[in-house]
């Protein structure tokens, strides 16, 4: 080997030898990058991912947008819950087009005697209350969002298994591919994952009730106020979307006739408690849902972290469910911009341990509650009919803990 | 040997703990709860100083050298890595850099940690900020050890001292109670003679050509079972000084 060659050679080694380290280096900070994964398939996974693609760290949304949920139903966004969307730029929903609430009114019917007992919840210093937001309009507004977010990736593949390991995870495709990721956040009921987790954390049980969701077309002399009717056969729910549309969502025992009801009849069973409120009305759509009951003792697991209604899925009588993910999602992003701020890894005990402690009371609050109140407004005991009569008698006398329990259901007293 | 800060005994003390230090729950539980507050003090300082907007940020502190004095297991140099400065972490017991060291490696973090005092430290040019964290209180001879510490300080940069004040409570409550009742610190950790009170850290960074520019509290809510940062000094405090 001649001079010139030796030095060919000593050239094109140290060429390999930079290209070598240099691409090392690269994968090197390639699995280093802090990765947050979201898996789920509704409103939830979306509000998660746009809300913590704001602490500037790349998040996988594992989320199949073909799985778009058509249902009819609707959402209660509290006071609370419009104002949070609107600052991180969900600004569709200060639209005119949606009706503000600003009153709700309750209506208790005895199950022995159909006697009435009113409750209204009217305060002109606590308005407005909320919006009805059809859950389609909410999820299309966020997934525009989320496609126009530069550092949120949407993974579309089927998950097929998920490994969690001390420092980080690995959610593994059908397709073969693998995602590492230092922290995974569970936003879906219907996750299959969640099961594979310490059952003893979780309960979950049937409510043995169906709700109907029906939407409508309806007339209304009366604006800006919700209705909840407590009829004989469960919670009946009027909620203006507009002037011209309505849902009505009813809560009904497994076992009611009413699910087995045609539309005109179902038509007729509504009118007969809303006639007083309502001129006319024309069903478009009626959906059946099965409610049931879920709750997660821990919230988290390992590298999991479980919010909405992954950790919790609460009776639809309080109209609270998103407001209190939403919470969960708002909690997180506050505790995650705190540790990373103070330089800590995204899969910290820290952020499990104050995440649960700042969520585990008020969730704990709102499911059991919700249950007990879903249970006794059902009930046929004359006892419980009497009493919930009584309360609603003292409560309708007592502005101070209704306004306190308007701004508690507005999400006043977190702003 | 006078001149020199180190104490053999407290060296020794440390090399055994040496395992326990990433362990959450382990026997610098303490140090791991109250690491949040020392923290957000930190970093607000360096903010403060360094012109950081408080916009979220991949890695506000890059371009920062850090010396960490006493670094031990890395408790500080992890985070402040991580948020992008350069960090350099000593520390006078070999088991103490071998844990942080492989605990960084771990991590994928750079963090360039030294088995050495801050009298030998062989290292070329000066830092933007020296971290003296829990670490005057176990050393021979505080007045040199914070003299050699401010000399390794850039014009300009800080130097944060935290210890524990000289008074009845801190004897009380930092060092019987912590101690021997609630079983916070490992017992023995601390000696009360070496406190020191917060004029006296005062008075060693303004001999030192250091302006003292922010000082707090850090102390215990038995109620919500955390540290937070507070006006009294009675126990942990710490300072900030700028060196002119």
């Amino acid at each position: 080997m001649n001079l010139k060659n030796k030095l060919l050679f000593v050239i094109r080694l140290l060429t390999y030898y930079i290209f070598y380290t240099t691409v090392r280096i690269n994968i090197n900070y390639l699995t280093m990058l802090d990765k947050l994964s979201i898996l789920g398939n509704g409103s939830s996974a979306l509000l998660s991912a746009l809300n913590f693609s704001r602490l500037g760290i790349p998040i996988d949304l594992f989320f199949d947008i073909s799985k778009k949920n058509d249902s009819n139903l609707v959402t209660f966004l509290s006071y609370f819950s419009l104002k949070y969307l609107s600052d991180i730029g969900i600004d569709q929903l200060s639209d005119q087009k949606y009706e503000t609430i600003n009153d709700i009114e309750c209506c208790y019917i005895n199950k022995r005697s159909n006697k009435r007992t009113d409750l209204r919840f009217k305060d002109h210093k606590i308005k407005p209350l909320g919006k009805i937001i059809p859950n389609n309009d909410l999820y299309n507004f966020l997934l525009l969002k989320v496609k126009d977010t530069k550092n949120i990736s949407i993974i579309e593949d089927d998950i097929s298994d998920i490994n969690l390991d001390e420092g980080n995870a690995i959610v593994n495709l059908s397709s073969g591919k693998s995602y590492h990721t230092k922290l995974v956040i569970f936003t879906d009921s219907k996750n299959k994952f969640i099961h594979n987790f310490d059952k003893t954390d979780y309960i979950q049980k049937s409510f043995g009730q169906t709700a109907l969701s029906i939407d409508a077309n309806v007339k209304r002399s009366s604006q800006n106020k919700a209705y909840q009717f407590f009829t004989k056969d469960g919670p009946l729910a009027l909620l203006p979307v507009n002037h011209q549309r309505c849902s009505f969502v009813w809560s009904l025992k497994d076992n009611s006739e009413i699910l087995k009801y045609s539309k005109e009849q179902i038509e007729n069973e509504i009118y007969k408690y809303t006639h007083n409120y309502i001129d006319e009305f024309a069903v478009h759509s009626i959906n059946k849902h099965k409610l049931v009951f879920s709750f997660s003792k821990s919230m988290t697991h390992k590298n999991i972290i479980m919010l909405g209604e992954s950790a919790h899925t609460v009776h639809p009588i309080a109209g609270q469910g998103f407001n209190l993910t939403l919470k969960d999602i708002s909690t997180l992003y506050n505790v995650l911009h705190k540790y990373l701020s103070l330089g800590y890894d995204l899969n910290h005990n820290f952020i499990f341990n104050d995440f649960y402690k700042q969520r585990m009371a008020d969730n704990t609050l709102f499911s059991f509650s919700t249950m007990f109140m879903s249970d006794a407004f059902i009930s046929k005991n004359n006892f419980i009919n009497k009493s919930i009569e009584t309360s609603f008698k003292i409560l309708d006398r007592a502005p101070f803990i209704k306004k306190k329990i308007m701004k508690f259901a507005s999400g006043r007293e977190i702003l | 040997m006078e001149h020199s800060s180190i104490n053999p005994q407290e060296v020794k003390k440390f090399t055994e703990l040496a395992n326990e230090w990433w362990k959450p729950n382990g026997k610098f539980k303490t140090l791991h709860k109250f690491n949040p507050s020392r923290l957000d003090f930190i970093i607000r300082n360096i903010k403060l100083n360094f012109s950081i907007s408080n916009n979220i940020k991949q890695r506000p502190l890059e371009g920062l050298s850090i010396l960490d004095i006493g670094c031990g297991g890395g408790l500080l140099c992890e985070p402040l890595s991580r948020l992008g400065a350069n960090v350099t972490g000593i520390d006078a017991s070999k088991q103490n850099i071998e844990a942080a060291s492989i605990h960084a490696k771990n991590n994928n973090l750079n963090i360039n940690y030294i088995h050495t005092t801050v009298e030998e430290l062989d290292i070329k040019g000066s830092f933007d900020t020296i971290l003296n964290m829990e670490v005057v209180e176990h050393v021979n001879n505080q007045k040199v050890f914070i003299k050699r510490s401010c000399e390794l300080l850039n014009k300009n940069g800080l130097i944060f001292v935290a210890t524990l004040n000289k008074t009845l409570f801190s004897l009380i409550f930092a060092k019987y109670t912590a101690e021997y009742i609630l079983n916070f610190l490992p017992r023995g950790t601390h000696d009360w003679n070496k406190f020191l009170t917060p004029e006296e850290v005062y008075s060693f960074l303004i001999q030192n050509n250091c302006e003292v520019i922010e000082s707090a509290g850090i102390n215990f809510n038995p109620l919500l079972n955390s540290w937070n940062e507070s006006k009294s000094m009675k126990a942990n405090f710490i300072v900030t000084g700028k060196k002119n």
